[in-house]
């Protein structure tokens, strides 16, 4: 197998962080090859430097062992170097072919390269209306369009950045199908993900990131379960979602009371269609649904940053409808946003803003001014395994799993909580990020707060949840304790 | 007659807010929120106005000045998208750039006239007088809208201005589409700014163009970014311009100082309500990242 | 393909006084490009150098420049305000017209209030003027979206020509110049020494919005919102109406820098009132960053600018519009500061070969 790509000591500097210090690594054709490692280890800082989104300070990138230079996306993609976010890169308001058009480079009015294209997209068997608009898909349409992309680009070196963190059961399967597809056709495949597992489900090769450096590349076949999560974070600790069994039965108190809600998305659709749902206090109360069934507008309209259309919500028995986020925090509720970036934090402002943000009243004195001990926040930052040295530094600097920590810190810590909702709190988190979130939880729980949790990760709401609902097209269409639950059956309603 | 006189009026003071109002909706089609146009209309009608004076040619005057007005323009586009610079702050200096040296230069000419081979070859209708830059100028508002609307390059200009992340990952060269757009604003720019100085008001004052550029930007804006709704847009706020001047003449008894607030005005009522309906409708396509500074290493940024 | 590649890349905060000293070289800068212009206006650079420096700084032109210093600042700090929480109001031009001819209206409505509850009104008058105004825009922007950039650039001719109907119409007091009545002396702010009382305004409106900006919670909010929507929901601002109080306390400076001019300089209302103070005072703020703290020592600059041209005007005849251009090219090497204190531009040769492959 020869090489397709080699990096050679690739160092990438951001004003905080030095993402990458002295990065080798190569892939060749015909494999699938890991890329591992804890939040902020630099994975995508890598991909990105090698689908030309950022340029690195130094070192070099050979293709075919010809030495190039990546300064944009699009002399990536003159290299044959294909990348699939993890996120859809697509335009709202165009078609799927106008779409697909332009990132070909070609005139989406071009009445001859539709024909051609949807014989491609047949060829591979893949069913997609190519005349709807981008923002009347659902999630996992969305992923199909942007696989169907990578594999209209024709490439020789295949990226895909956390494919399986967002989607659900049924689209991991044909991602990762796609990309054994892709390496039995001899292209050279890289992918990130933060399950381990999957990692000995179809990677040839692993490289394990950690805080910038490479530790180590080894054959699968070769390294240990073990040996990769002690390489990972420096330290090996059990999962311990098993152990984290009911611990406290659920008392009769229903804290949360949600009757015949309706909320729209955005774009004024109606997304969550007459819900009805309670959880009590002590109790982990799992959403779960295929991707982009509604449980984001739900949690939304919960926490009160979503109007509702019709319904009412009654929190501690107080009719809480028309009241807005900061009001029901007052109550003892916290929530934990899905959308990280632009709704859970401020991304220009520092670490120490993001933390009083929500709680302004308490930092305010009788005239109006602000004022907050530093001593608090940094005791804040060490309980979620933060340096105390963040606090200046603005959000935007931290990576994905960091800005969670701030949030979980904000939200959680050093207030007295009834009640959490937490949309897709583990999303895209490392292994110790995770346990960091569940320990959180099933302690909180064991003090008798409830939690709301939406996710599509079946895992998850299976370890953690003590009872399932199972939402559909904005319709809740099941409901039952976790010692009930057929798993089978529920993993057949998230395939739908 | 009379009638004709106002409708001629009309038709030339429309002709120059179309031209400017066409090349600021290419612009904010691609993202860029460019004040700067006040400068460099100054700037066109300036070098048209110089130009018609010292060579007699009008064909030279109309070329000198949509070039002048692209090359200054280029300043707006280094500082926006290659040194990611705040727009509103980059357009408002080089506006005061344009507009101060624009009046600084031109005091020589004030009060020169024009020479009497500057005269455009008119059609004449029945009394209604069509120049060539009047057709040239609906003429252009066709042809952008097939080039938005029917090209590569009018999908990649749409899609820079609506999301350049997601443009910049599909491989589109967001730096060229905006230098793109900007040559033509430059451009169309210029040729509007000659048509003001040397047919609308054949004549050079101090502070004669200022407040056109800016109401294009506006006209752009509530036109909703559409070539052919901008053809609309341009003649209302004409009419009322000309309102101004034919009120008083008629003897209706407003003050002129007063009626010259009136396409601002109508500008701002206007600009209102069609952003209210959009919101209502939650519109999409168009130029959401208006005015946003694209800097492709970077999450967020503040205020630059 | 060129054989250039130049890369762009952000760099860690600079220093303090690196910062200082880049900035001060673009100033410099600014000024070395005018010599070849004033050159071209056939006057000698030189000349215009040294009336550059005594038409501002020399002793007897210090009030002069305190004069314009002050509606330079609060302009200034005006956009300070609106920036900060990413509203563009960069119409000060126009409340500060309306301020003024508020206040003129007011005084000519109670001629005989004593002073010192006068001089409030002043400020009051002023402030509230103006802060309405630009509510106006606030609040079309906040209810219906209209880009506030756009309509406060229109507000601003609307007042024009506003100012030009009083003078011309109805306030008109002379025969020969479109002038209108004067203020009622008690109305007046009186000099200390050779120097403008409305300083001690100044003064008090920086520290009032230095505390607000820095201090209070509505500072934090304020750059809250200017992260955009999203999160502003979920800190549960009432987004509106943070809005609408932004525009009117950024309206409220502009329009106390008119009513305040009036008072102590112009004392009577004519077409050439607006100074465009509203474009220095933006160009200010970006000099200072958008820090209050900072804001009189940038406004100062401003302030020379306008008091050296009067000075050159009379002397060298150089035209009015030159200060524009000035500041147009002041404002340019200002953001390029802002660029080079932020990123680092790096320029390698590389070999043809190490370029991407073309299909
Ligand atoms: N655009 C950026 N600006 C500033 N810092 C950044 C930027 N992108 C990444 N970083 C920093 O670089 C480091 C590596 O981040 P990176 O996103 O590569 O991590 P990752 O391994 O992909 O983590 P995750 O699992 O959370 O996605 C982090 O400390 C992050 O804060
Ligand atoms: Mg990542």
């Amino acid at each position: 197998m020869s090489l397709a790509l080699e990096l050679r000591g690739i160092v990438k500097k951001f004003p905080h962080a030095l993402a990458l210090d002295n990065v080798d690594f190569d892939l060749r054709y015909g494999e699938i090859h890991a890329l591992l490692g804890e939040n902020g280890a630099g994975k995508t800082t890598l991909v990105n430097i090698i689908s030309g989104v950022y340029s690195a300070d130094s070192g070099e990138i050979r293709v075919d062992g010809r030495r190039v230079i990546i300064s944009s996306p699009r002399d990536a993609q003159r290299l044959g170097i294909v990348s699939v976010s993890q996120h859809p890169i697509l335009v709202d308001s165009l078609t799927v072919f106008e779409n697909l058009a332009l990132a070909l480079d070609r005139n989406p009015q071009d009445r001859t390269f539709m024909r051609e294209v949807s014989n491609t997209i047949s060829r591979f068997g893949i069913k997609i209306d190519l005349k709807k608009r981008i923002w009347q898909l659902s999630a996992s349409e969305k992923a199909r369009v942007e696989i169907v992309k990578a594999l209209l680009r024709d490439g020789k070196i295949y990226v895909f950045d956390e494919p399986t963190s967002l989607v659900g059961l049924k689209e991991r399967v044909t991602v990762l199908r796609i990309m054994r597809q892709l390496r039995d056709l001899g292209k050279a495949v890289l992918f990130i993900t933060h399950r381990v597992d999957e990692v000995y489900e179809i990677a040839d090769r692993v490289t394990v990131l950690r805080r910038g450096r490479k530790i180590f590349t080894k054959k699968v076949e070769e390294v240990s379960k073990r040996d990769l999560l002690e390489a990972m974070f420096g330290r090996y600790s059990e999962q311990s979602i098993a152990s984290t069994s009911r611990i406290s039965k659920p008392s009769d108190s229903v804290i949360l009371k949600v009757e015949n809600l309706s909320v729209k998305d955005d774009i004024g659709r109606l997304r969550v269609k007459d819900v009805s749902l309670s959880v009590h206090s002590g109790e982990i109360v799992g959403v779960i649904g295929p991707a982009d069934s509604g449980q984001r507008e739900l949690m939304e309209a919960i926490a009160r940053v979503r109007k509702v259309e019709r319904g009412r919500i009654i929190m501690f028995g107080k009719d809480v409808t028309k009241l807005k986020s900061n009001d029901i925090r007052r109550l003892g509720v916290a929530y934990i946003p899905d959308d990280r970036l632009n709704m859970g934090c401020a991304l220009s402002l520092s670490v120490r803003e993001n933390l009083v943000m929500r709680d302004l009243d308490k930092y305010t004195t009788r005239l109006g001014l602000y004022k907050y001990d530093n001593a608090s926040l940094c005791s804040l930052l060490t309980k979620v395994g933060l340096r105390e040295d963040l606090l200046d530094v603005p959000c935007a600097d931290l990576s994905g799993g960091m800005i969670q920590r701030v949030i979980l810190a904000r939200e959680i810590l050093g207030r007295d909580i009834k009640l959490i909702l937490a949309s897709y709190p583990t999303q895209g988190l490392d292994h110790e990020t995770t346990k960091l979130i569940y320990d959180t939880f099933t302690s909180l729980k064991g003090c008798g707060c409830g939690i709301l949790l939406a996710t599509e990760d079946v895992d998850e709401v299976l370890k953690l949840c003590d009872r399932i609902l199972v939402m559909v097209n904005g319709r809740t269409i099941y409901e039952a304790d976790r010692d009930s639950v057929d798993v089978e059956e529920l993993k057949e309603m998230l395939t739908y | 007659m009379r009638l004709l006189i106002i409708v001629n009026d009309v038709l030339e003071r429309a002709t120059v807010y179309l031209l400017a109002t066409e090349g600021s909706l290419i612009v904010q089609r691609a993202g860029l929120l460019n004040l700067g146009i006040e400068g460099f209309f100054a700037i066109a009608a300036l070098v048209a106005y110089a130009v018609a004076v010292y060579t007699g040619n009008v064909l030279l005057a109309f070329v000198a000045a949509a070039a002048a007005a692209l090359a200054f323009n280029m300043i707006f586009t280094v500082l926006t998208v290659h040194l990611r610079l705040n727009h509103i702050v980059s357009g408002l200096a080089v506006s005061m750039l344009g507009v101060g040296l624009s009046y600084t230069f031109g005091t020589s000419l004030v009060g020169v006239p024009l020479p009497s081979t500057i005269s455009l070859p008119v059609i004449n209708i029945s009394g209604l007088e069509l120049d060539p830059v009047v057709l040239f100028s609906i003429a252009i508002a066709v042809l952008l809208w097939y080039l938005l609307y029917r090209t590569k390059l009018g999908y990649q200009i749409r899609i820079v201005g609506e999301n350049p992340h997601v443009a910049d990952r599909l491989g589109v060269p967001i730096d060229k589409v905006r230098y793109l757009a900007t040559a033509i604003e430059g451009a169309l720019v210029g040729l509007g700014a000659a048509y003001y100085s040397l047919v609308v008001i054949p004549e050079w004052s101090t502070g004669v163009t200022l407040g056109k550029g800016w109401l294009a930007i506006a006209l752009a804006m509530f036109s909703l970014w559409h070539p052919i709704y901008a053809i609309g847009g341009s003649y209302l706020i004409a009419c009322s311009d000309s309102l101004a001047r034919v009120l008083p003449l008629l003897g209706v008894p407003v003050s002129p100082y007063l009626l010259y607030a009136l396409p601002y005005v109508l500008t701002i009522v206007a600009l209102s309500v069609v952003s209210y309906i959009e919101i209502k409708k939650k519109r999409l396509g168009i130029p959401t990242a208006l005015a946003k500074v694209y800097s492709r290493e970077e999450r967020a940024r503040k205020y630059t | 393909m060129s054989p250039l590649k130049i890369t762009v890349k952000r760099r860690e905060r600079l220093p303090r006084k690196l910062k200082a000293l880049y900035t001060a070289v673009a100033i410099l800068v600014s000024f070395l490009i005018a010599a070849p212009i004033v050159a071209v206006l056939g006057i000698d650079p030189l000349m215009f150098y040294k009336y550059l420096i005594v038409g501002s700084f020399a002793p007897y032109s210090i009030p002069l420049t305190i004069i314009n210093l002050i509606p330079v600042t609060l302009c200034c700090i005006s956009a300070i305000i609106s920036f900060r929480a990413g509203l563009w109001n960069i119409g000060q031009d126009g409340q500060y017209v309306i301020g003024a001819i508020f206040l003129l209206w007011i005084a000519s409505l109670m001629p005989s209030v004593p002073p010192p509850l006068s001089y409030i009104l002043v400020v009051l008058a002023g402030g509230l003027a103006g802060g309405l105004w630009c509510l106006i825009c606030g609040v079309l922007r906040a209810y219906t979206e209209a880009n506030e950039a756009v309509t406060t650039l229109m507000m601003l001719y609307v007042a024009s020509s506003i100012l030009n109907y009083l003078c011309y119409g109805p306030w008109r007091s002379s025969v020969g110049f479109p002038e209108t009545f004067p203020l009622p002396q008690s109305y007046q702010l009186p000099n200390i020494g050779p120097i403008t009382s409305g300083i001690i305004a100044l003064a008090v409106l920086i520290f009032i919005a230095w505390i607000i900006l820095e201090k209070t919670r509505l500072g934090l909010e304020m750059s809250i919102l200017a992260e955009g929507s999203r999160v502003v929901d979920y800190v549960g601002i009432r987004y509106r109406r943070l809005i609408c109080l932004v525009m009117f306390l950024s309206g409220f400076y502009a329009g106390v820098a008119g009513s305040l001019y009036l008072s102590y300089s112009a004392k009577f209302l004519q077409p050439g009132f607006i100074a465009y103070y509203g474009f220095s005072g933006v160009i200010a703020a970006w000099l200072c960053e958008l820090r209050v703290e900072y804001s009189v020592l940038a406004s100062l600059l401003l302030a020379a600018l306008y008091s050296s041209s009067y000075t050159m005007q009379a002397t060298l005849s150089i035209p009015s519009y030159m200060v524009d251009a000035l500041e147009g090219l002041l404002l340019i090497c200002i953001l390029l500061v802002h660029f080079f204190t932020r990123y680092r531009v790096e320029i390698r040769f590389i070999s043809t070969a190490e370029k991407g492959d073309r299909k």
